[in-house]
């Protein structure tokens, strides 16, 4: 009963009405550096969506947020630390290979590790019989 | 048994990357409050004179909750909120709504019962991405030192002992402060 509530939250906030906040920045350079975090940001309530594909009102609002911290003189890196701070790794496009986030990069590869082995023997077994 | 080992292995990889996904939910993981100070956010009162400020909290312990008058399972909360408020009377209760129109909000709170001890407004989301918030309904319980004690995804729900007891000791130090 509670996930199902907070699986309607999410859904909600995803396709809530969406609010007019997007103004581009005066500055080229600013609104061009803006643009290329929106790359690099997740939106968190849209599936594997970066925050610049996004229509979810908390995406445009995220856009609003990051024009607004480039204008304060914010770098990309301050920026992107700015939301892995209150969102954690996740939502981040690329997340850095460190300690704890090493066996998400590395899962793939030894799974289609495990899998081409588990094939391969299955398929010698098949032709040994 | 050879034959099982890549099951076993499987396993056990799917089972960690599992336990290593859950630690890595983030900040906003039900009950993950930060035990640090409530941060200074961006919200004004309804009808956008007044802004927040470390007085909002007023040295209460508080709860502050996250809603809007469009979503559902905000509506589903009002009535334990309103339950909350009779439980604990010296419970503050302070309600942030994202991304609403003031006159929707009355007219919601008119129809559903206003559980709130005062009102903001996040029109931009400021306070919402400042705080980390991926869905509303959202709630922060903050001692009243300012701290941050406990953070709820999601609806209050009806009888969570674990919550309510939370409430209990939190309200019983202020008292014994006093």
């Amino acid at each position: 009963m509670r996930a199902s509530i907070l699986i309607a939250a999410l859904f909600f906030f995803g396709t809530a009405h969406a609010t007019s906040i997007e103004r581009p920045l005066t500055d080229p350079a600013q609104e061009q550096l803006a643009r290329s975090i929106f790359t690099e940001l997740r939106c968190v309530v849209c599936e594997g969506q970066a925050v610049s594909d996004s229509d979810a009102t908390l995406a445009a609002q995220m856009r609003a947020h990051v024009r607004e911290l480039v204008a304060e003189g914010k770098s990309k890196n301050e920026v992107l630390d700015y939301f892995r701070e209150r969102y954690g790794e996740k939502i981040l496009m690329r997340p850095p290979l460190e300690s704890h986030t090493a066996l998400l990069w590395l899962a793939p590869l030894l799974l289609l590790t495990l899998g081409g082995a588990i094939v391969w023997r299955a398929t010698r077994n098949g032709a040994a019989a | 048994m050879t034959r099982l080992v890549p099951l076993f292995v499987f396993l056990g990889l799917a089972l960690l990357m599992a336990f290593m996904l859950l630690h890595a939910a983030g900040p906003s993981a039900p009950g993950a409050a930060t035990d640090a100070r409530f941060p200074e956010i961006t919200v004004t009162s309804l009808d956008g004179t007044k802004k927040w400020d470390a007085n909002a909290l007023n040295g209460e312990v508080t709860l502050i909750n996250f809603f809007a008058s469009w979503c559902t399972p905000c509506e589903a909360e009002m009535p334990e909120l309103a339950a909350l408020k009779k439980r604990h009377p010296k419970l503050r209760v302070l309600g942030i709504a994202w991304n609403d129109e003031p006159s929707a909000l009355k007219k919601w709170l008119k129809q559903h019962g206003n559980p709130y001890d005062s009102l903001w407004f996040d029109k931009k989301g400021a306070a919402t991405i400042a705080l980390g918030i991926r869905g509303i309904p959202e709630s922060f319980v903050v001692d009243h030192q300012g701290i941050e004690r406990y953070r709820l995804s999601g609806p209050v729900i009806k009888n969570d002992r674990e919550f309510d007891t939370l409430l209990t000791t939190l309200l019983s130090e202020k008292n014994n402060a006093r």
